[in-house]
């Protein structure tokens, strides 16, 4: 009964997450909804405080009385909100049927991960996007599910889910490689991720030891440890996840829960050496991305969205939760890889050649939930150059092979290139001061097998003297 | 005047009734000649185009097309229309990049008072569609109307049709519902254009094609010409609301208020009207003396009757 009602709960939670997804795309009255569920997030909250030094009302607001409820319900919240931990429980079930490796991994290990993450956050690394689970699906639903059922389902009756009619996303294969390895760890146990790996149910943990809703046997247990071969969490205190999954279990009807204020509280069981050593291994992560080579040098085109926070800030208040790039209604904004270095992976920037920055489009900035991508005016977005056009002249139809194109000048919409006359027809010149950075021209450009006219970024390598020479 | 009418009365009548017969029937020697199936291109015959200046948008598209026949001859009773208007750009209606909402408007509801039973505009836009359509003003134009406003931008929509008579351009993929439909309309704007010089209707087919780039890759002027010979709409309807006169074809440019409409049913004797509005002869506009070379239409402004209404 009680796991029924816990299904129907982990249902409604994950429909919402969906809808929110699904929705968060340019629609007919241009209002897109935001994504609630990560404002909820501790670990989050945590991740802007430290490594970015940012909050915000809501961001204490919100996961304060998710902390609240967890001091009375205790860790709840894995069991019957996570979205992720809904998808946990379908792999398990599938993985129910295989016969199961016996775990001998520790289950403290998700507090030392906590430990190492909140090492690096001090030291100014953010690395907390790599564990916690509502950007992990978020990230693959974006990145790999999304692509896969616009393909399928173009649209829900007049309302197409996406305005392009195929978005494609670079490097698709990693997010699913990681969302399939979070699935099929449940091989060695039940709840693998949550149980042993997930921050975020660490961090709820510390707190949900002192809650009083807590499991009891009656005295007539005969001690047959149904309950526990079942039990996905943990019978302690901290690491159950409340699911109820032993009342079901147990054939005795002797498992309960019960409200019991109690002085016993649980154990967490913590190695001090061991805490110690994932600190300095947080630590030491943290320092090598710092000293990371490719930060130094930028790739050219690393183009970050308009009104994106200073690189530096913004790779560590970025939480990749991948929405920016999801709502971006010419699918233009992709995520990195190595491009602004090891700590700035699937961070945003724009690929010209996948879509442009629309001239009155501000979806990344409206929906961005930490401020990474500052909410601005469309008609403020001319003096926010994300990047300037530079021709290849040895490439351009115009000024190598004397056709008449200008489809540069056609689309540019900020007066940025200029139509010089040589002979009978018009070449392109760009007007820097103008530019913008949009794209739209390198999108648009006829040239083949490569873009003639290219965005390059100020914040990358060798901008300046590109600048010098005019690109060429 | 007596009761009786003598020879000379008669007469007299007689020619007035048959001039103002050929006046309001709007049955031109060209129009003759293409119902018996000779062409456009007639050997000798005079291009009819219509220009109305002034008044409301309602009452000046009423006058353009009160000569030709009014809309009902060419949209019949529940027959499917295309439009096809120009929202390349995500413009206001005032920078002069895209058509005029208003016309839009006008014209889809006069399909519907024709009886069409389905109008449907169909735009391979530049810029972002939603976008386009939303600055316009057109999607809220059209959809007070009853009109359904239609992207290109799926591939699936396009169908390979061979162009027999291209130079350049040998096939081409056009929008499917262009092809199928029963009356297609093509309402372009008047513009100036970097790339092209200026930009009407026969400029206005790249928004119908998949491909744009690759008629730049070749010859542009070439492959609006070639293109314009394989497909035909039944009607052009040249905005001259405004006229952009620089910075064209997505501006912001200069804005010269008209209040022009140009009709006609040669695709290419408009385009060369529209010509005279910039002060620009039509021989200095490539593809519509290339067009005429494929019997297209006629550019020559002393072949072409401007009737203005």
């Amino acid at each position: 009964m009680m796991l029924i009602f816990r299904r129907i709960v982990q249902v409604i939670f994950l429909a919402a997450f969906l809808a929110l997804f699904i929705f968060t795309t340019l629609g007919p009255g241009f209002q897109v909804p935001e994504n609630y569920f990560f404002y909820f997030s501790p670990l989050l909250s945590l991740s802007l405080l430290l490594s970015a030094h940012y909050t915000t009302t809501l961001w204490i607001i919100a996961p304060l009385s998710l902390l609240l409820l967890t001091l009375i319900l205790g860790r709840f919240f894995c069991g019957w909100i996570c979205p992720l931990g809904l998808c946990i429980d379908i792999s398990d079930r599938i993985f129910r049927f295989t016969k199961r490796k016996k775990a001998g991994f520790p289950s403290q290990a998700r507090f030392y991960v906590l430990g190492g993450l909140i090492a690096a956050g001090i030291i100014g690394v953010n690395l907390f996007y790599h564990f916690q689970p509502l950007v992990i699906l978020y990230r693959t639903l974006a990145f790999v599910f999304f692509p896969l059922l616009q393909r399928f389902v173009p649209n829900i009756g007049d309302f197409p889910l996406h305005p392009e009619s195929s978005v494609t996303y670079i490097g698709t294969w990693s997010f699913l490689v990681i969302f399939l390895v979070i699935l099929f760890i449940s091989f060695f146990g039940p709840r693998f991720w949550c149980r042993n790996l997930c921050p975020e149910g660490a961090l709820l943990s510390l707190l949900s030891r002192f809650s009083p809703l807590r499991r009891f046997s009656k005295p007539g247990c005969s001690g047959c440890g149904d309950c526990r071969t079942t039990c996905p969490g943990g019978r302690n205190n901290s690491d159950c996840i409340r699911c109820m999954q032993c009342l079901a279990a147990c054939k005795e009807k002797n498992a309960g829960f019960s409200f019991k204020i109690s002085r016993r509280v649980a154990d967490l069981d913590i190695g001090r050496r061991a805490m110690l050593l994932s600190g300095l291994a947080g630590a030491a992560i943290a320092v090598g991305f710092t000293l990371d080579p490719l930060k130094k040098k930028l790739y050219p085109r690393l183009i970050r969205p308009p009104a994106a926070l200073p690189e530096e800030k913004f790779v560590n208040q970025c939480v990749r939760c991948g929405e920016c790039m999801k709502v971006c209604p010419t699918g233009g904004l992709q995520p990195c890889f190595w491009e602004s270095g090891i700590e700035g992976m699937w961070t945003p920037r724009l690929v010209p050649v996948l879509g442009e920055c629309v001239e009155s489009c501000t979806m990344c900035g409206n929906i961005c939930p930490t401020g990474a991508i500052q909410k601005i005016k469309p008609e403020d977005k001319k003096y926010m150059p994300i990047g300037t056009a530079s021709i290849n002249k040895k490439a351009c139809i115009a000024w190598a092979e004397n056709k008449q194109c200008m489809v540069c000048q056609e689309f540019c919409p900020y007066l940025a290139i200029w139509a010089v006359p040589r002979g009978k027809i018009n070449v392109p010149e760009v007007n820097i001061r103008n530019c913008v950075g949009c794209g739209i021209c390198e999108r648009n450009c006829p040239a083949v097998p490569d873009r003639a006219i290219k965005v390059y970024s100020p914040i990358g390598a060798g901008y300046r003297k590109r600048l010098r020479t005019g690109g060429n | 005047m007596s009761d009786k009418i003598d020879r000379r009365e008669f007469i007299r009548m007689l020619s007035a009734l048959g001039l103002s017969a050929a006046a309001f029937s709007g049955l031109t020697i060209e129009e003759l000649a293409m119902f018996f199936g000779a062409g456009p291109a007639f050997a000798g015959t005079v291009s009819q185009v219509y220009m109305a200046k002034g008044g409301t948008m309602e009452d000046r598209l009423k006058r353009v097309l009160a000569p030709l026949g009014s809309i009902s001859r060419f949209v019949k009773k529940g027959i499917w229309v295309v439009l096809k208007p120009n929202i390349a750009w995500a413009r206001k209606p005032e920078q002069a990049a895209t058509t005029t909402p208003e016309l839009m408007y006008c014209l889809v509801k006069a399909c519907y008072g024709a009886g069409a039973g389905k109008v449907d505009i169909y735009e391979h836009t530049a810029d972002q569609y939603i976008f386009a359509f939303r600055e316009s003003g057109i999607q809220k134009a059209v959809e007070s109307a009853g009109g359904r406003m239609n992207s290109g931008h799926r591939s699936s929509l396009y169908k390979k049709i061979p162009i027999p008579k291209g130079k350049d351009l040998k096939e081409s993929h056009v929008l499917r519902p262009v092809l199928e439909t029963d009356c297609f309309i093509n309402v372009p704007t008047a513009k100036v254009h970097h790339a092209a010089g200026l930009t009407f209707g026969l400029k206005n087919h790249m928004g119908i094609i998949k491909d744009r780039g690759m008629w730049h890759r070749k010859d542009l002027q070439q492959c609006i010409a070639d293109f314009s010979s394989a497909i035909r709409p039944a009607l052009t309807i040249i905005d001259a609301t405004r006229l952009l006169l620089t910075n064209g074809p997505k501006g912001p440019g200069k804005v010269k208020i008209m209040n022009t409409l140009i009709a006609g049913l040669d695709p290419v004797a408009c385009d060369a009207v529209a010509c005279t509005l910039f002060n620009t002869a039509p021989e200095k506009y490539p593809c519509l003396p290339r067009a005429a070379v494929l019997g297209v239409g006629e550019y020559r402004l002393n072949k072409i009757r401007i009737n203005p209404v």
